[in-house]
């Protein structure tokens, strides 16, 4: 098999020429998953015959917290391959998922807090999925700082790599919180193995914003990775042709 | 139009504040990273004019 795609993909030219190419047809699936998926959920999904329609959060509450976990699992795989194989590119794309996870994490956490107050009679309770997805807000905020605090620019990404791969340990935890421990949080709508708990009306549309939302993430990873590229290879000879000087 | 359920069942302050928020978020992250690639492209283009220039 060729595997010269895949040895490309540690070349910064190339990523950068890639994301270039790849971020506006992401930005397009995006806006299609998330646009259909809201207006099929929100509107024409049927209401649950338990929370009537205050389920309806979880076509954005689902999505943020999945799109959190997910940019965490990608920031410390990346982080792992910089450090162990010394992929500089690998530092890029971590430093560009902080600020896209941290954010919905936040997102993650307010639409919960919104849909638990008529649901559980609070906004907030110290529950262990609860507790654990704002765990992994502070580790997002705690790498992004981590980046920043150090005068070279190559130890701080590696000391954020390394706390984001100690932080990768709290994934899990959140993923099997609802299973491990008690908790009011609501077991898994989608799981791997098991039957949805939800019927196709109401299961379509949360797929499609799922879908949307992953493509969101790599169109904005793509954007902030160029960013990233470009400031740490400003002074190679190949960023002239980017760059277009006049 | 109006036969949709604008109101949620009594829950629409929960349910329109939490889209409206995630909505913020979409553009905000759109926003931010457009804007980090403008500077990003701005600080590569005046460290390769200096370059241009010591050369």
């Amino acid at each position: 098999m060729n595997w010269t795609w895949f040895h490309r993909l540690a070349s910064p030219p190339h990523v950068y020429r890639l994301a270039t190419r790849l971020a506006p047809w992401l930005y397009a699936g995006a806006a299609l998953g998330i646009a259909y998926g809201l207006i099929a959920g929100l509107f024409f999904a049927p209401p649950d015959y338990q929370q009537g329609d205050a389920f309806r959060i979880i076509y954005v509450h689902a999505p943020s917290a999945w799109l959190s976990l997910s940019a965490y699992t990608t920031m410390a795989l990346a982080g792992a391959v910089a450090l162990v194989w010394r992929i500089k590119i690998g530092y890029a794309v971590a430093a560009a998922c902080a600020p896209i996870g941290a954010s919905f994490t936040i997102g993650a956490l307010i639409t919960g807090s919104l849909w638990g107050r008529p649901m559980w009679g609070t906004y907030w309770a110290w529950d262990p999925r609860l507790t654990s997805e704002l765990i992994l807000l502070f580790l997002y905020f705690g790498i992004i700082s981590l980046r920043q605090a150090f005068d070279d620019p190559a130890r701080g990404d590696r000391a954020a790599a390394v706390l984001g791969l100690v932080g990768v340990v709290n994934v899990p935890i959140i993923h099997y919180s609802v299973q491990w421990w008690n908790s009011l949080h609501q077991g898994a709508t989608l799981a791997k193995w098991a039957k949805p708990s939800m019927p196709g009306s109401m299961l379509v549309p949360l797929l499609s914003v799922l879908l949307g939302f992953m493509l969101f993430f790599g169109a904005v990873l793509c954007t902030r990775l160029r960013a990233e590229v470009l400031v740490r290879e400003r002074q190679s000879n190949w960023i002239n042709e980017m760059v277009s000087i006049p | 139009m109006s036969d949709l359920n604008y109101s949620m069942g009594g829950y629409a302050a929960f349910v329109w504040s939490s889209v409206a928020l995630v909505l913020g978020l979409l553009v905000w992250n759109v926003w931010s990273a457009r804007r980090r690639l403008a500077q990003a492209m701005l600080r590569a283009r005046r460290a390769q004019q200096a370059r241009a220039g010591r050369s």
